[in-house]
């Protein structure tokens, strides 16, 4: 469709910048077949204006302000299912964020047991954290015995503890000749 | 045509733009605003779709499907920058043009004589002045010639001068709606327009009284 065939409906539809309709309106006084056409068209265009407007039913209107309806309190249930969900969720999170704050707290004075406390609603709940210490021995590679894990302890735990640990070591019984290196516990100091 | 006003509807609706209603109904669940937004609108959605199927239950059928994807689509599909009403006629022109490439689906099936029915392709073919009979009981006369004459263009050409018609729908939106070009939106409208003029001329060669 050219541009030319389209100007007598953008005339007619006011679809025309200023510049373009007195061009258009020039361009119509030497041509009587462009005359002729537009004011065919606008007739047309005249007879279409006469359309009626019509109306749905009042029943199909009434069902569709229904549907809206129960939408709606679809929509509201959901929102305060959500709302409510949403609390209990921010609420737990609260709570058991407390509980943890807690119980690190006494641990970080204590290294080895804590006792945790916090408060919920009118009741006290206890939250007891009992952490055993787990020394790992190892041996450096100038066959120096080491134990991992004594660094919180102190007084009689580190006692108790470095015996557990001494506790664990094993003599080697075979030593492998495939691992000159190898980083077994070995109570001579020596892999040879 | 406006539904009768709900003495339950403040005045205040009546000044609110589209937008501010589909807002007051997304955000608040105000059944109010979604009543005045169809109050607005119906008549034109109506009778955009019963300008192109020409029969009253298929109107009433996608008028119901338009307004129940309205509904229930409004909060995940229709984005606040567009104009409600263009989204929702966008809405119940695919519905309408669904419908009726289905009913051409329906047309094309069967070609030959069929034993069953005693009837050939001819006598199967839907009868549609017989529709417009129907629907003329409740028009004038010129009203349903014009109505007819319409039902007769092409599809394509029906569709801009309903959209034109109805919603006063600039070239642009007709065009994307479409999906094809400015000027092709344009010269579909203007070959509508010439084809109704011929078709008029038509009947009225018919007419005895004609000269």
């Amino acid at each position: 469709m050219s541009r030319e065939d389209t100007n007598s409906i953008k005339y007619i539809l006011e679809e025309m910048d200023p510049a373009e309709k007195v061009e258009f309106e020039r361009v119509m006084e030497s041509n009587p077949d462009l005359r002729i056409e537009v004011e065919s068209i606008r007739r047309m265009k005249g007879k279409l204006d006469n359309l009626p407007d019509l109306s749905p039913p009042k029943h199909l209107t009434d069902s569709i302000l229904t549907a809206a309806a129960d939408q709606a309190k679809r929509k509201q249930s959901f929102k305060s299912g959500y709302f409510l969900s949403a609390a209990v969720v921010i609420l737990g999170l609260t709570t058991g964020s407390l509980i943890l704050q807690g119980s690190f707290g006494e641990n970080s004075d204590s290294g080895i047991e804590a006792g945790a406390f916090s408060s919920f609603g009118n009741g006290m709940i206890k939250t007891e954290v009992t952490q055993t210490s787990d020394i790992q021995p190892w041996v450096d590679r100038q066959d120096v015995l080491r134990l991992n894990g004594f660094e919180s302890l102190s007084g009689p735990t580190f006692l108790k503890e470095a015996g557990n640990s001494i506790n664990k070591l094993r003599p080697v019984g075979k030593y492998p000749a495939s691992e000159p290196f190898g980083r077994s516990v070995q109570l001579t100091g020596s892999n040879r | 045509m406006r539904l009768n006003k709900s003495k339950n509807i403040p005045d205040s609706y009546d000044q609110m733009k589209d937008r501010e209603l589909v807002a007051l109904y997304r955000e608040n669940e105000d059944q109010l605003a979604f009543k005045e937004l169809m109050n607005r609108h119906q008549a034109k959605v109506y009778s955009y779709i019963f300008s192109m199927v020409h029969n009253r239950e298929v109107t009433n059928d996608i008028f119901q499907e338009t307004f129940t994807k309205v509904i229930t689509k409004m909060d995940d599909t229709y984005n606040e920058q567009g104009k409600w009403i263009a989204w929702v006629m966008r809405i119940a022109h695919n519905a309408t043009i669904d419908h009726i490439r289905k009913q051409k689906r329906f047309v094309d099936v069967k070609g030959s004589y069929d034993d069953d029915s005693k009837t050939d392709f001819y006598d199967r073919l839907p009868d549609e002045d017989a529709v417009a009979q129907d629907e003329k009981l409740e028009l004038d006369e010129s009203t349903s010639e014009l109505l007819k004459h319409i039902s007769n263009l092409p599809e394509e050409q029906r569709t801009v001068v309903m959209l034109r018609h109805y919603y006063e729908m600039p070239f642009k939106e007709i065009a994307e709606l479409t999906d094809v070009s400015i000027n092709t939106a344009l010269g579909r409208m203007r070959y509508a327009l010439i084809n109704l003029r011929k078709m008029f001329d038509e009947e009225l060669e018919k007419q005895p009284n004609s000269v």
